[in-house]
């Protein structure tokens, strides 16, 4: 059963056109939405929590769209961003109350039990909080109501290594009832094949890959060897070939395996080097 | 009832200011008392006029960047900009209170409370939410999502009530002498009761007006 479905989501700017964006996210699962920076990602975020308009197609959280029912609609969505989205003179009691004056599944007590877990103190404000008391603090406001899609904007970008597993195993507790789901965006791909089960490359505002994790890297082929060894037959196939002064390092389609023969190294990529050498194909085709 | 919820966010955001409400109020009295017989009026025009900049002050109090955990809210645009509105006359009503109150004063003291002076606060009244009225249709309309709005905003919030503070001032400066101003702040006076009630009445139809606008505008804007 799909929780998240986005249908043809495009968006149109003077400088920028995010295009065509479809994809569905079942319930339990977590999708790693990943790019480089400009490529749409939070374009594309900003659609999904409504915050921004679609110039075309619909998206539907639990087969309902923001259009019908803004209220329903947003009150499924925890949205935690890379840098806090409080107004700066706002405390935690404010956001307390703002919580709970608008939210009907919010918890005093969870809410409560989040700032004294990561000690986030009550009167201080929010401009005065470290990036990560500040990240925490989203955190709380989101995991003390009853959210169906959590949508996490590079939210562990610039956290130190504890916070972040702390974070990471937060989400995977969060899908472990098997009804909420998580699109997380992060240029921080360690954690993505940590716990994603989804991931959708966006560049220049299009799809570029979208798979399960297991299966986009079941795809590919991670090949090195000497530049000059390699055949046309085989270069034209070659996704992102970088070269240096020891050699070659590209990635392959699986099913081109044929073409490799036994004169390279051949390694199962993970998803830092997919994403990477597809972008340097579009910056390679650029140049040409 | 969210309306009334976006309201208090808006008292959130601007709780410094209401902590300097009393210090304005004081020196609203003591500069009303250097104006000589009619201190009183200068007073409520200098509290209004204060009311008037106080009730902008939600636009300006953040950037978009930190405004996403509001305008991501379960509420509709029409109760997130009613409650900016909400707010906004109540800063004006708090400005009629002390007005009213300053007035019991004055009159306690053994003043007398005219009804042109009276007629005067009223149309001040009305004049501020008319004023309100513009400067929130402004701000919903060049301002609220745009990031350029910094260095208008703070004009737009400050001028035209600064407007309506000068003027009232050269109406009470131009009652003392036998001028035409005064001849026709006479007539006005004699008809003070139909007068203050057209120009609250003006003054709400605006008000209604620029809530109307407003919601339009913002709705077909991204960042809603």
């Amino acid at each position: 059963m799909e929780l998240l479905e986005v249908k043809n989501l495009s968006k149109h700017y003077k400088t920028f056109d995010l295009r065509d964006i479809s994809f569905t996210l079942p319930k339990g699962y977590i999708m790693g939405y990943v790019g480089p920076n400009g490529s749409g990602k939070t374009t594309t975020l900003n659609l999904i929590t409504g915050i921004l308009k679609c110039s075309d197609g619909e998206v539907y959280i639990d087969g309902h769209t923001c259009r019908e029912d803004v209220r329903a609609y947003r009150e499924m969505i925890g949205y935690v961003g890379d840098e806090s989205y409080f107004p700066d003179n706002f405390t935690a009691k404010n956001i307390r109350r703002v919580l709970k004056d608008f939210y009907g599944t919010f918890s005093e007590e969870k809410f409560n039990r989040f700032l004294q877990k990561w000690n986030l103190p009550e009167k201080k404000q929010v401009k005065d909080f470290s990036r990560g008391m500040k990240v925490m603090l989203m955190f709380a406001s989101v995991l003390s109501r009853d959210t169906r899609l959590l949508v996490l904007d590079e939210a562990t970008n610039g956290l130190d290594p504890v916070m972040r597993t702390e974070i990471l195993k937060l989400l995977q507790e969060y899908v472990m009832d098997g009804q909420k789901s998580v699109i997380f965006s992060t240029h921080i791909l360690s954690d993505l094949e940590q716990i994603a089960d989804y991931i959708y490359f966006i560049d220049g505002g299009r799809t570029i890959l979208h798979d399960t994790k297991d299966e986009m890297i079941e795809n590919f082929l991670l090949v090195k060897g000497e530049k000059d060894a390699v055949p046309p037959a085989l270069k034209r196939e070659l996704i992102g070939l970088e070269e240096n002064a020891y050699g070659f390092e590209a990635i392959l389609p699986s099913d081109k395996a044929e073409l490799l023969g036994n004169a390279f190294l051949v390694e199962k990529p993970n998803i830092d080097n997919i994403v990477i050498h597809f972008i340097r194909n579009r910056e390679n085709e650029n140049r040409m | 009832m969210r309306a009334i919820n976006y309201m208090k966010i808006d008292y959130m955001l601007t709780k410094q200011q209401l902590r300097i409400l009393p210090l304005l109020l004081i020196v609203a009295v003591l500069v009303g008392r250097s104006m000589g017989d009619v201190w009183l009026m200068y007073t409520c025009s200098y509290l209004l006029f204060i009311g008037t900049i106080f009730s902008t002050t939600p636009f300006g109090s953040c950037q978009r960047k930190n405004t996403g955990f509001l305008l991501m809210l379960p509420a509709t645009v029409t109760q997130r900009v009613l409650g900016r509105f909400l707010f906004g006359i109540s800063y004006v009503a708090i400005a009629v209170l002390l007005c009213a109150a300053a007035m019991g004063a004055f009159s306690l003291l053994g003043f007398e409370v005219t009804t042109a002076m009276f007629g005067i606060f009223l149309c001040n009244a009305a004049f501020s939410l008319l004023i309100v009225a513009l400067e929130y249709l402004i701000s919903y309309v060049f301002g609220e999502g745009r990031n350029n709005w910094q260095y208008v905003g703070n004009i737009v919030r400050i001028a035209p009530g600064m407007g309506m503070f000068f003027l009232i001032m050269f109406v009470l400066d131009k009652m003392d002498e036998e001028t035409f101003v005064a001849d026709r702040m006479e007539f006005l006076a004699q008809k003070i009761v139909s007068v203050g009630a057209a120009a609250l009445a003006v003054a709400l139809a605006a008000m209604v007006l620029a809530v109307v606008i407003s919601i339009k505008v913002i709705e077909k804007r991204d960042y809603a």
